[in-house]
């Protein structure tokens, strides 16, 4: 047993450590999504209601949606696929590759939540708030979604 | 005195034409040396030439009869329909023949033939005369600048002129405003513009009129703005106006002059949808602010609340005319700036015009609403609350009352 791990060892440098499993990753990530996805709705949905952008609620989902939308179609897609392929879950990640995923997934929904959040403090307009968080938001859902990606299309196992 | 103007309108000749006049009304200046009876001889052809080259100027050819007559100077006077210039001829002789303008005689004359010019009637009651006399002054001001006339002029000629203010007159200080007016209107006519002439007495006029339809209205009565004031004028009710906006707490109000009277502004503020004003510094700012101190609960209702912001512009107009409302929806957005555009103050000629019984004082309140934070605010229309409300939700009336 000790000499079939020294094998592994000498032909894989990474240690186990040093490893995640894909499913684990997929996981941690996707409940981050999920759940700042839900936050974010939530309280959108709550301020369309309300009338707090007025006529411009369309504007506000217009926004929202294109900075969401398309990572999470991933992330869910991936999840059920992965559900009824066992196969696919063998994959293992970098635990540090998973750490940048998760931290550039926590950035960007953070500066999400804070360009809502912001509103109340501001005397500008929220829709151009919105407008100008893309400034920011646009390369950073570039960075985000190259690296999710990698995390969840990935089909390699160890 | 009669004898004399017979032998200068042409000897014994024009004796046989003397005849006495009677009329229905006149003007003249020092009418105190009025004889008691009017009489005429015709009239020489350089003084006809030079009156209907004046009346020429006002672009008006009426039907005005020219006579020689024993007046003082020169008088503005009806029998009928018909209309009179009569005129000294010893004086507008001199008058001809001199080689500096004689800008007194040619106030006069000016202001004579802005009667005549504009087709005044003398039989009137005296509320209406102070009218007719100052919009004559402004005729000969302008009649004096094509003349030639400068400003210093108009004003040395002005004060030589015997003016009383009395029950049927203006008082001397409009009719100076007047003449100036009507010398300021000439300039401008000939593309001289306004300059930075401090005596200039023009104010802007109001940015629109009739003005745009308003979300409420209130007619303030009378005896709240002229109360206990025994010859009642504009500038009354325009100080009574600015003490209630100075005690209410208005700062910026603009002046704008009106067809026959003027317009008051005050800055727009924003309110409470209940008409009351937003109190402080908060009052003022057009958006919506966030809250000034940060508490967790002001920032939730904040956050899932529309903030909608409520602003409102008072207008005060004072005019003898009726007053309509346009309904042009193009204008709708303009009360917002009116209060940046005027004067800070009313200008003499129209201060001193009467507060009769034809004056009317209309306040206008245009009330603005923003759905939520930086959007455009747009005009309400009818607006939420009555114009009375809003008088006394903003604490006007209880001042005019006071």
């Amino acid at each position: 047993m000790q000499a079939k791990q020294a094998r592994i060892a000498k032909e894989d440098p990474l240690t186990n450590q040093q490893l995640v499993p894909m499913d684990r990753a997929r996981n941690r990530l996707a409940t981050l999504w999920l759940s700042a996805a839900a936050l974010i709705f939530a309280t959108l949905s709550i301020q369309s209601l309300r009338l707090v952008y007025g006529a411009s609620v369309q504007e506000v989902w217009g926004w929202i949606l294109p900075t969401l939308m398309p990572t999470l179609g991933m992330i869910v897609t991936v999840l059920g696929y992965t559900a009824v392929d066992e196969e696919l879950s063998k994959a293992v990640v970098r635990r540090s590759f998973l750490a940048v995923a998760f931290w550039l997934s926590f950035c960007y929904l953070l500066l999400i939540l804070m360009t809502i959040a912001m509103q109340p403090l501001s005397p500008a307009n929220p829709v151009d708030l919105m407008r100008m968080s893309n400034l920011w938001l646009g390369p950073f859902q570039g960075l985000v979604a190259s690296a999710l990606g990698v995390l969840f299309v990935t089909k390699r196992q160890r | 005195m009669l004898l004399g103007l017979g032998a200068f309108a042409g000897g014994a000749g024009a004796l046989k034409a003397q005849e006495s006049q009677a009329v229905d009304g006149l003007c003249a200046f020092n009418s105190d040396h009025l004889a008691e009876k009017l009489y005429v001889f015709p009239a020489d052809k350089q003084a006809s030439a030079l009156f209907e080259d004046l009346l020429g100027m006002s672009g008006k050819k009426g039907k005005l009869s020219i006579k020689a007559a024993n007046v003082p100077e020169i008088a503005a006077a009806e029998k009928g329909e018909q209309r009179f210039l009569f005129y000294d001829p010893f004086v507008i002789n001199e008058f001809l023949k001199g080689r500096r303008k004689d800008w007194r005689v040619a106030a006069v004359i000016g202001h004579q033939i802005g009667h005549q010019a504009s087709s005044h009637s003398f039989a009137l009651e005296p509320r209406l005369r102070a009218e007719i006399e100052l919009e004559a002054d402004r005729f000969a001001g302008y009649l004096m600048f094509r003349l030639g006339a400068k400003l210093e002029d108009v004003e040395t000629a002005v004060a030589g002129l015997p003016l009383k203010g009395d029950a049927s007159y203006p008082d001397p200080p409009a009719r100076v405003a007047a003449f100036r007016e009507g010398w300021h209107d000439g300039k401008a006519e000939a593309g001289g513009g306004m300059g930075f002439d401090e005596t200039t007495e023009n104010i802007p006029q109001f940015p629109m009129w009739p003005p745009p339809r308003a979300s409420g209205n209130m007619e303030i009565p009378s005896s709240l703005l002229i109360k206990g004031v025994s010859r009642p004028r504009l500038r009354d009710a325009a100080e009574r106006i600015l003490k209630a906006l100075d005690s209410a707490g208005y700062g910026e109000r603009s002046f704008y002059s009106v067809p026959d009277g003027f317009a008051l502004v005050a800055r727009i503020e924003q309110i409470y949808p209940d008409g009351r004003p937003k109190e402080g510094d908060a009052r003022w700012p057009v958006s919506v602010e966030p809250p000034r101190v940060f508490d967790l609960r002001s920032y939730f209702r904040a956050l899932f609340n529309s903030t909608p912001g409520f602003y409102r512009v008072i207008a005060f107009v004072v005019t003898s005319r009726p007053l309509i409302q346009s309904s042009d929806p193009t204008k709708s957005k303009a009360p917002r700036d009116w209060v940046w555009g005027g004067s800070n103050r009313l200008p003499t000629v129209i201060g001193f015009a009467d507060y009769t019984a034809n004056v009317s004082c209309t306040a206008l309140i245009y009330e603005f609403q923003q759905a939520s934070r930086g959007t455009d605010a747009v005009l309400d229309n009818p607006g939420l609350l009555t114009g009375r409300i809003h008088m006394e939700r903003s604490a006007l009336l209880a001042e005019l009352e006071k």
